[in-house]
């Protein structure tokens, strides 16, 4: 694995509004950055990030299957109770996950250290799906990658699969808050995926979903039967329909059960589960004893937290990084300490992809600052050896 | 990169996708446009398309796996029928992307309600949060 620098295509603007890229620049710093990319080895590729995503996707799943009837477990968690009959349900029931995104640490030497999960409502998925594809084909086409430059990278094709065990038939809503440019990108990518699975779709503002007779309708009162939302299920459960019984006469994607997963603490009970695992760095609730095993050299962050909010980096007497946030009320967990690694200066984080439970790419950003937030840059990737 | 540890934890996981059918240079495949997404978009219009026989064909030949058979599951864009355009007008407002896209007669009836209607139940958390929900 290495960092390497390349010349930033002349017509990126150009080849940006082809493919309907509207997020290069997010408040005004660059967030796509061709000015360099990753390049990995294949064997790097399967096994030091594909094999393990595979590994931990079950991993996290059995974790699942064991707390959702764990009353103590769901309390360590901060899940609220009035959420619990639903979250079983929806795991009674196999409600489908669509997708969601390992976060590693990964250099290319040793095992790839899994940071969280991302498993509600990841973002950065049109962007790894698509943009930083084109990318590639253009270098290739330009004669700047040779010709057998790869990518890991069939999120595509794998998303256009799995809609349809997702929707099972059913006409398709999908719900953001639509004033987030980024979060609109990824619902109109993974409305498009849809569609191409042969299903209809009509997107809508998480303000525009109303409530009526049991059901969730939308603005022209056409019932959710099944909705796709990027927003969080820990704030469905806080909002004002949080509680409603129409909960449950809409099939959600991702499906309530994948709250038990979007938790760090989910990391102290993969750790719990499968102590010393290579891909896994120790983890324990700030509440367990046992956090005393992680010595003075750790990361501190919340069980429910976004973006890289409120993490902090203990190493010994001196704070690494601490990042602000209005996160944290429901506890933290810690876990041992693992850098990211340095390439120039830039510190990568590696997004592995699934879709249901299969691995299906990868995307990397990159940041100066220990802790990814979301103003990382996105950098490509490449497989060449 | 040997991990004997891993050992502990199972056998490598197979690639259990099929491997998708190579392009074969000089295919040409349909490219369809998703209506939905660029009537989400506010784009106008749609197109379907043939790609020319001289576009360029995936560039990889897929990796063989350990009894040496191909395995295009991971690299996989050979399937890659796609063809996303947008970005050359703004997104609208959510209310005219719906207006864009009424729902089909007969396909998912409206409700008809005695009651009224709330809506903003969903969102409040949001904006605590800063409005963005994805991470």
């Amino acid at each position: 694995m290495r960092r390497i620098a390349l010349p930033p295509r002349p017509d990126f603007e150009k080849r940006a509004a082809d493919i309907g890229f509207e997020f290069a620049f997010l408040d005004g710093e660059p967030y796509w950055n061709e000015s360099a990319a990753y390049v990995f080895s294949l064997a790097e590729i399967e096994n030091d990030l594909e094999a393990p995503t595979q590994e931990l996707a079950a991993l996290a799943r059995e974790v699942a299957g064991r707390v959702v009837t764990d009353e103590r477990a769901l309390r360590r968690l901060g899940v609220p109770e009035h959420a619990w009959p639903l979250i079983l349900e929806s795991w009674r029931r196999e409600d489908v996950s669509l997708y969601g995104r390992f976060d590693f640490s990964y250099d290319g030497n040793g095992p790839a250290k899994l940071l969280e999960y991302n498993a509600d409502t990841p973002t950065s998925l049109f962007e790894s799906a698509v943009v930083q594809w084109f990318w590639l084909q253009d270098l290739v086409a330009r004669r700047q990658m040779p010709a057998h430059a790869d990518q890991f990278n069939s999120l595509h094709e794998k998303l256009i699969a799995r809609w349809p065990a997702v929707a099972r038939g059913a006409y398709v809503h999908l719900a953001c808050m639509t004033g987030s440019i980024e979060d609109r990108g990824t619902v109109a990518y993974l409305a498009d995926c849809a569609t191409q699975a042969g299903l209809d779709t009509r997107i809508v503002d998480m303000q525009d979903i109303g409530h009526v007779d049991g059901r969730f309708v939308d603005r022209d009162l056409v019932a959710l039967d099944c909705a796709f939302k990027l927003y969080p299920w820990e704030w469905m459960f806080a909002d004002e329909f949080g509680k409603s019984p129409a909960l449950r006469a809409t099939r959600w994607a991702e499906p309530p059960w994948k709250a038990l997963l979007s938790n760090k603490g989910l990391l102290a009970l993969m750790w719990e589960t499968a102590p010393g695992h290579p891909n896994l760095l120790p983890a324990y609730f700030e509440t367990d004893p046992r956090i005393g095993e992680l010595g003075d050299r750790f990361a501190r962050k919340p069980l429910l937290s976004r973006e890289g909010a409120n993490v902090s980096l203990f190493d010994g007497a001196s704070i690494l990084a601490r990042t602000t946030g209005d996160y944290g009320a429901e506890g933290y967990v810690r876990q041992g300490l693992h850098l990211l690694p340095d390439f120039d200066g830039w510190r990568p984080v590696m997004g592995s992809w699934l879709v249901g439970a299969e691995a299906a790419g990868l995307g990397v950003r990159e940041d100066r600052s220990l802790v990814t937030s979301n103003r990382s840059r996105f950098t490509p990737h490449v497989i060449l050896d | 990169m040997a991990h004997p540890q891993r050992k502990t934890f199972g056998q490598r996981p197979q690639l259990s996708a099929a491997p998708a059918p190579m392009a074969a240079p000089g295919r040409k495949s349909t490219l369809v446009l998703s209506l939905a997404t660029l009537g989400a978009l506010g784009l106008a219009g749609a197109v379907y398309a043939t790609l020319p026989a001289s576009a360029p064909a995936p560039a990889q030949s897929c990796p063989r796996d350990q009894n040496g058979a191909e395995n295009c599951a991971r690299t996989g864009r050979s399937s890659f029928f796609f063809f996303w355009r947008g970005g050359a007008t703004p997104a609208p407002a959510p209310q005219a992307a719906q207006a864009l896209r009424p729902t089909p007669p007969g396909l998912r009836p409206a409700m008809a309600p005695a009651a009224p209607v709330k809506f903003g139940g969903f969102g409040a958390s949001a904006t605590g949060h800063g409005a963005a929900a994805g991470a």
